[in-house]
């Protein structure tokens, strides 16, 4: 791989993110951007769940404060879910998260939703690069390191 | 806040005060059959605390406090308490403040209570005592409490009361109106069918205009709004950020006494006592290695945003969690503040209706556009 997971910053910081990704679209369009060997770069941390609704706030909490990055969550298009509307619940717990981080100062940009489906493994790989560009940009998570968490 | 019946309530005479005019109305209820029991605050035999009390002999209601100068144990949990096993078509009157009203609304969505027969009596609240203060000098409370009361002054009543702009709200069946209304009075204000009922019952016919109880609930609940942005503000710069969060929070000894006294916290088995969240040491031992070093026990900050994102959405503020925090963190001022945000980004208001669903089992086609990216 080429991609940017292997580059260290100039302060040497490599990002990582972890990755939600819903088992029937999001999964599966990563599982197309590996086949069709595109670049997709390895700071992320891809877990599978069945469905993007599934991600509970304490999940995307826990990864944060146990020093990731980022966290992105995936999941079918609105209107295509697995499960009919999985993702639309999905996106409420989303943006409570997002609520919950604002609210206390807390860089809400280090939490993403992304809508991926089955086909869209160019997409899929197209947000992992944008997403893992950013966290660069914003730098290291300070809960990585706070000794007081 | 839902309106009264045709805007009319009864004027009831009060000439020894609200309680003595409330535990009358009690009694007289009792006696009609508007009720099989009442569950009412309550003075402790020991007169330092008091607790809600299911009273079925009437002669006990002499020492019924039905405004009590603290909140100890929550109304909501004393209902549920009551009723979790179902309707048995015993009919209750409760007597509690609007918040605790609210969150027993909140359980009934969760399917935590069973209101088929229990008529809720609300009153204006003067707000409450913190009750550590109360514990350390009741009689100091009793005096604090009883000027609260006189003057509407609440500035000796908790942070959370202070900022409360729904204390007026009407969410009972029945809603006393204290505030604006003429001394030696009390407003007696029905909602509903079930407020029509028990009007009936007691013999009373709503003839009687709300509107300058209105009006002034009205005007101090814009002054308490004023009160409640300024000290959201002030906390917003406090907390904000990792270390400023981090600081507030730093006296926490991870003892969830606020998640066990908060009404919305119902659930039988929480995550954070759960063995989910024991590790290995080990794996402490990894997580201090990469900062330095590790608090013990860890995540404390993990429980109170995750908390915060199970229940922050029904949350009434009604400061149960910071009065049982036995060092003293802010808690309930920074849930209300996060509820806050939360409750208006959701266009939801927990307690305002009962039909009205929780915003996270229910979702629009079309929304939170700025979330997707």
């Amino acid at each position: 791989m080429t991609s940017s997971d292997a580059k260290a910053d100039s302060q040497g910081f490599r990002p990582r993110v972890v990755g939600f990704l819903c088992n029937w679209c999001s999964y599966a369009g990563a599982d197309l951007a590996g086949t069709s060997r595109l670049d997709v770069p390895a700071a992320i941390s891809p877990i599978r769940v069945m469905c993007s609704s599934r991600v509970d706030p304490v999940l995307i909490m826990t990864a944060l404060m146990r020093g990731a990055d980022g966290v992105l969550v995936t999941g079918c298009h609105p209107g295509d879910c697995h499960y009919d509307k999985g993702n639309y619940f999905a996106r409420r717990r989303f943006a409570l998260t997002d609520q919950i981080l604002t609210s206390l100062g807390l860089e809400p940009e280090r939490v993403r939703l992304s809508w991926v489906s089955a086909s869209e493994g160019p997409r899929y790989a197209e947000v992992v690069n944008e997403f893992i560009e950013e966290i660069r940009e914003l730098g290291p998570n300070p809960m990585r390191t706070n000794r007081s968490l | 806040m839902k309106e009264g019946y045709k805007g009319l309530g009864v004027l009831m005479d009060a000439p020894d005060g609200p309680n003595a005019a409330i535990r009358e109305m009690l009694r007289k209820g009792h006696e009609r059959g508007a009720c099989d029991a009442i569950l009412v605050p309550m003075k402790v035999p020991s007169g330092d605390s008091y607790m809600h009390v299911l009273v079925d002999d009437v002669e006990m209601l002499d020492r019924a406090a039905p405004i009590s100068p603290v909140l100890t144990v929550q109304g909501a949990r004393a209902v549920t308490s009551l009723t979790r096993r179902g309707d048995e078509g015993v009919c209750i009157a409760a007597v509690m403040r609007p918040c605790e009203a609210e969150a027993v609304i909140e359980l009934r969505k969760l399917f935590q209570v069973d209101l088929e027969h229990i008529t809720i009596i609300t009153m204006d609240s003067p707000g409450t005592v913190p009750l550590q203060d109360f514990a350390r000098d009741p009689e100091e409370g009793e005096r604090v409490f009883a000027e609260a009361l006189a003057t509407w002054d609440d500035s000796a009543m908790r942070p959370i009361c202070q900022t409360c702009e729904k204390s007026n709200s009407a969410v009972g069946d029945l809603h006393l109106g204290l505030r604006g209304v003429q001394t030696g009075k009390v407003l007696l204000i029905p909602q509903g069918e079930k407020g029509l009922e028990a009007i009936a019952k007691l013999g009373l016919t709503p003839d009687h205009p709300i509107d300058e109880w209105k009006q002034a609930s009205d005007k101090a609940m814009a002054r308490k709004r004023g009160t409640r942005k300024a000290n959201h503000e002030d906390l917003r710069k406090r907390a904000s950020g990792l270390s400023g969060l981090l600081d507030l929070l730093g006296a926490c000894i991870n003892c969830h006494n606020c998640m066990r006294v908060c009404p919305i916290c119902y659930c039988k088995q929480c995550k954070f006592d759960s063995p989910e969240l024991r590790n290995t040491s080990s794996d402490y031992l990894d997580r201090a290695d990469r900062s330095g070093s590790l608090r013990m026990p860890s995540d404390m900050l993990l429980f109170h945003m995750g908390r915060m994102s199970h229940m922050v959405l029904s949350c009434v503020s009604c400061g149960a969690c910071e009065d049982a925090c036995p060092t003293g963190v802010p808690v309930a001022q920074l849930f209300s503040l996060v509820a806050h945000d939360a409750q208006e980004r959701f266009e939801y208001m927990p307690g305002r209706s009962s039909e009205e669903k929780r915003p996270l089992v229910t979702f629009e086609f079309e929304e939170f556009s700025e979330v997707e990216d």
